[in-house]
């Protein structure tokens, strides 16, 4: 059965309301080619004075402390942090995992994972950041490199709102394989249902830690693959696969629940050791609520 | 196979299979990502066709074929004839008594063959005995046991009856054996298939053929065999009493009676043969006769009675094929002497007496028995006894006919009310007033036994009256042959003095005279008559006494008064029939009367008064006695049974007629040598099936047994 999605982006002006006021900050250094509130490794023209330094040559006259040389008659410069602009890459799974049908009145998986990223690239740009999406499919659909800018957001949510990509790779491979194309020192948001072997991803988080990226990753989740709600004789048929299975609901959901659960510690527990956030959706949650509360609760983490 | 239709069972093994494809085309398709977390043990629990699953199908669609194969009764070829039902039917008609060689009837020699079938039986036979005639006489389940089975054959016996029973019992019996599981299931008649006994079925075929059409469908499309064993021989040799009866039906000892029979030849040529009139065990008159092929002739036998208690007659012809209908039997009821209570006062002087008694009682009693006043014989058969009014509370009044009231003008109450008692049962009163009566003391004496009738002022017209000789002026037709001249002229009697009727009640004028005053009335009280003469005793007053007409007069009254317990049918029935015997003797007496002959039977007395009974459903013709057991002397009367006329026509049924009646599938008429063949020698799978259908369940309990097991533990899970 073919899986499609939505020709467009639903984007909740509530969501975007409550977000507006919520700042992005990475917990890391972060390096990025403009000017712009987020604190850098490098030292710069920023009003935060970090140190006194002897003067070498090739320093900025203007730098020199003056008042420093008429007391002691030797030349120091004032050293600033420096602070610039966030690159913030969104890693997008649109394998035909994230395409399965919904129940009804609900926003399938990776309609929910663009509503999200919208949501996110919006934040982003709002705080003059840059924002790049990069989809994954069977290899790297699309990758657009972060920008700022209304006209690169328009872009952006172009991609999402039929982004690319079928098939179904391996999405650890695949994430392991675009930190090469995401620099350092950044935001990551890994957007994808994690249901493959999830040592790839693993690894590909632990790379995008050692490049101090700051990785979130959120898993996101079909209602009916979270309750198992089926209650007559089903054929069940995995979406990138031939596979199928003939069975009663009933007499399968206690094993496979106890399965699914043990996944989703799995990797929550993987992201605490690769310091990266976690956050668990599904398209019957309030979305509002929990990605305003987990931006928040992230900002409050970073301020503690 | 004998239930091959059964086989479309087998179409019930689509439905699983079936259903299992419905089921599958039935299933939603229902992507899920996580699918690889429905692991592929826990399938197993599932509707996924494992192999437990399809061992489990295999199972059950195995244990309803045999289920089906069972239904469908599968039988093989063996060695030894298989189980039989045997619906044993032996007629014991009354044509089933016709001989059928070195001396044995028909229903003998038929009686040691079913014995002779009863010793056959095998371990796995049932048979089910079944005698019938007019009606089913025994009938037993479907036994094995063969002891039990000779018992009851062997005291089987021939009854004569007809054999209106044969064909529904033959119905009955096949539409009962459709429902045996036996291989051999047949009903085996034994009779002379008469052609008389299926006449009522074929008859039935030209009105209603579609009860017929529905027997004959059902005996062609069942396994059941209907054998129709004859070994009846093809002769119509015989000759036939077919009535009788005695006229006068009673008589007093001493007299004759005419006994007219009815002798039929059923034969095709010409028979001769005596005639024979047996009182009891003594043989009377003799007579030959010969018919013509088919004539029947009446012949009269007179016999002169001359013992005094009631005989069983019989008349006989010589023997022949069917002794059964040679002999008609009758019984013969002596009449008794009317008994005859005079009552006349003796309060008189020697010279009244003999002047009344000159004129009056001995007139009456002279009247009454002309030979026996006269001191030369009986005369007639009627017996008078004088008393006194003083005696008459001493005397027992049941033994009498008739008490006349001679110029009693007083009577004790309890003489009253014996008389009323004796008129009420039967007895016949009649009053003769005497002169200087006073009416006031006549009718409070007489007035409860004359319902209302009371009489007036003695009357002397001033002229002598005659008689009225219109009979539309009286009510009751005692006199009639006296107005009509039958005795002499009515015209030479007159009458001087007699009572006026102050009140008529419930009285009949008898005799009235010209002017119309009443002479004579009629009362019936209950059973019984009471005649009250209105001219009194005194020769003055009437010259009837003194006329011929008197000894006829007081006879009628005689007749009259008695003739209520005298009339009785006399009590002669054939086998079949219902009939009625009064036994006034037997009355208060309660209980069962026996009635033994041919057959020792009880019949109990009615409940309205206790001298009924009704006889019935006797079998065997011949005379029987009726007696009752607290009642050892006397009493005792005769009932004679006669078998039924339709059985002497030994014509028996057409190979057409049969065919007509029960198709040609699954009929045979046979003799009994050629019996065996007709059973099949094959035998049943079904405890073998049911064996295999028993094993089968036992997998499929201990499979889902096994299989419930292993799904606890799953669903309990590895924590």
């Amino acid at each position: 059965m073919p899986l499609q999605t939505a020709n467009s982006i639903n984007l909740d002006p509530a969501l975007l309301q409550r977000l507006k006021g919520i700042e992005l900050k990475s917990r890391f250094l972060v390096r990025g080619l403009y000017h712009n509130r987020h604190r850098t490794s490098d030292f710069g023209a920023s009003t935060e004075f970090v140190e006194h330094r002897e003067y070498r040559r090739g320093d900025e006259f203007r730098s020199i402390d003056w008042r420093v040389f008429a007391r002691t008659d030797r030349f120091y410069v004032k050293v600033h942090e420096m602070e610039s602009n966030m690159r913030v890459n969104l890693l997008l799974d649109t394998s035909d995992s994230m395409r399965v049908p919904p129940p009804a009145g609900l926003p399938s998986k990776l309609e929910l994972a663009c509503t999200v990223a919208g949501s996110i690239a919006m934040m982003v740009e709002t705080q003059q950041d840059g924002v790049g999406l990069m989809c994954l499919g069977t290899g790297i659909e699309e990758h657009i490199p972060p920008r700022q800018g209304k006209n690169h957001l328009a872009l952006l949510y172009q991609h999402l709102s039929n982004p690319p990509g079928s098939g179904g790779g391996s999405f650890g491979d695949l994430a392991l394989e675009s930190t090469k194309r995401l620099g350092s020192r950044g935001m990551v948001f890994i957007l994808t249902d994690a249901l493959d072997e999830p040592e790839q991803l693993f690894s590909a988080l632990k790379i995008m830690r050692v490049r101090q990226q700051d990785v979130t990753v959120l898993q996101i989740l079909d209602r009916n693959e979270v309750e198992f709600p089926f209650d007559q004789m089903t054929e069940f048929r995995h979406p990138e696969s031939s596979r199928k299975v003939v069975g009663d609901p009933a007499a399968l959901r206690v094993k496979y629940l106890e399965r699914l659960h043990l996944h989703i510690d799995k990797v929550e527990e993987y992201c605490q050791k690769a310091q990266a956030d976690y956050l668990l959706i599904n398209n019957g949650d309030d979305l509002n609520k929990l990605l305003s509360l987990h931006f928040i609760r992230r900002l409050a983490r970073g301020k503690g | 196979m004998l239930n091959p239709f059964m086989l479309a069972g087998l179409l019930g093994l689509s439905v699983p299979i079936i259903i299992h494809l419905i089921q599958t085309q039935r299933l939603k398709p229902q992507p899920l990502a996580t699918l690889k977390f429905l692991d592929i043990e826990d399938v197993a629990n599932a509707f996924h066709p494992v192999p437990r699953d399809i061992l489990q199908l295999i199972l059950r669609l195995i244990l309803l074929t045999l289920f089906v194969l069972l239904m469908s009764r599968l039988i093989f070829s063996s060695g030894t004839v298989g189980p039989r039902a045997m619906a044993v039917i032996l007629d014991h008609s009354m044509s089933m008594q016709q001989k059928a060689g070195e001396g044995d009837s028909l229903f003998g020699q038929h009686k040691r063959q079913i014995l002779e079938l009863i010793d056959g039986m095998n371990e796995d036979d049932r048979m089910s005995l079944i005698l019938v005639g007019d009606h089913v006489t025994t009938e037993t389940a479907y036994l094995q046991d063969k002891k039990a089975l000779r018992e009851i054959a062997e005291g089987f016996e021939v009854s004569d009856s007809g054999a209106l029973a044969l064909i529904p019992t033959i119905q009955a019996a096949v539409n009962q054996l459709r429902s045996r599981k036996e291989i051999n299931s047949c009903a085996i008649v034994f009779s002379d298939h008469q052609h008389l006994n299926y006449a009522n079925a074929l008859a039935e075929i030209g009105s209603n053929e579609a009860i017929t059409t529905s027997f004959r469908s059902h005996l062609g499309e069942s396994r059941v065999k209907l054998l129709l064993i004859d070994e009846s021989v093809s002769t119509n040799d015989n000759l036939t009493i077919e009535s009788a009866s005695f006229n006068p039906e009673r008589v007093t000892i001493g007299s004759s009676s005419r006994l007219s029979a009815v002798i039929r030849n059923n034969a095709e040529e010409e028979k001769t043969s005596s005639v024979r009139f047996l009182e009891g065990d003594t043989a009377g008159v003799q007579r030959s006769i010969t018919l013509q092929p088919g004539e029947a002739a009446h012949m009269d036998l007179v016999h002169r009675f001359e013992s005094s208690v009631d005989t069983a007659c019989r008349i006989e012809i010589d023997e022949d094929v069917l002794p059964g209908d040679n002999a008609f039997h009758l019984p013969m009821r002596m009449k008794d002497r009317r008994q005859v209570l005079l009552v006349a006062p003796a309060d008189r002087d020697e010279e009244e007496s003999l002047e009344l008694s000159y004129n009056g009682v001995d007139l009456l009693a002279y009247a009454l028995n002309p030979g026996e006043a006269l001191g030369l014989g009986t005369g007639t058969s009627i017996h008078m006894r004088r008393i006194t009014v003083r005696a008459l509370e001493r005397v027992s009044l049941p033994i009498y006919s008739v008490i006349i009231l001679y110029g009693v003008n007083e009577l004790s109450d309890q003489s009253v009310k014996d008389l009323l008692v004796f008129v009420q049962n039967g007895g016949g009163l009649f009053i003769i007033p005497g002169d200087e009566v006073s009416p006031v003391g006549f009718n409070d004496t007489y007035g409860a036994l004359l319902g209302g009738l009371s009489i007036g002022q003695l009357k002397e017209p001033s002229e002598v009256q005659r008689l009225q000789r219109s009979e539309a002026q009286l009510g009751h037709p005692i006199f009639v042959p006296m107005l009509r001249e039958e005795w002499g002229d009515p015209d030479d009697i007159h009458f001087s003095r007699y009572y006026e009727v102050q009140s008529t009640g419930n009285a009949l004028a008898a005799l009235r005279t010209a002017n119309g005053d009443w002479l004579a009335a009629v009362v019936r009280r209950d059973r019984g008559l009471v005649v009250l003469q209105f001219f009194t005793a005194s020769l003055e007053s009437s010259s009837l006494p003194r006329s011929t007409l008197f000894v006829p007069f007081v006879q009628q009254i005689m007749h009259v008064l008695t003739r209520e317990r005298e009339e009785a049918a006399p009590e002669v029935m054939r086998v079949g029939e219902i009939l009625r015997v009064k036994l006034p003797q037997f009355r208060s007496l309660g209980g069962n009367v026996d009635v033994s002959g041919p057959e020792e039977r009880k019949f109990p007395l009615s409940a309205d008064d206790e001298s009924e009974i009704r006889v019935e459903g006797i079998i065997k013709a011949g005379a029987y006695q009726v007696s009752h057991p607290s009642k050892k002397s006397g009493g005792k009367r005769w009932v004679t049974v006669n078998p039924v006329r339709e059985e002497s026509d030994l014509k028996t049924i057409s190979e057409e007629n049969l065919s007509r009646l029960f198709g040609e599938s699954n009929v045979v008429r046979i003799k009994f040598d050629g019996l065996a063949s007709h059973f099949a020698s094959s035998r049943e799978w079904a405890s073998l099936l049911a064996v295999f259908l028993m094993v089968a369940f036992a997998f499929e309990a201990l499979l889902g047994a096994w299989q419930s097991r292993v799904g606890a533990r799953e669903e309990g899970g590895p924590g």
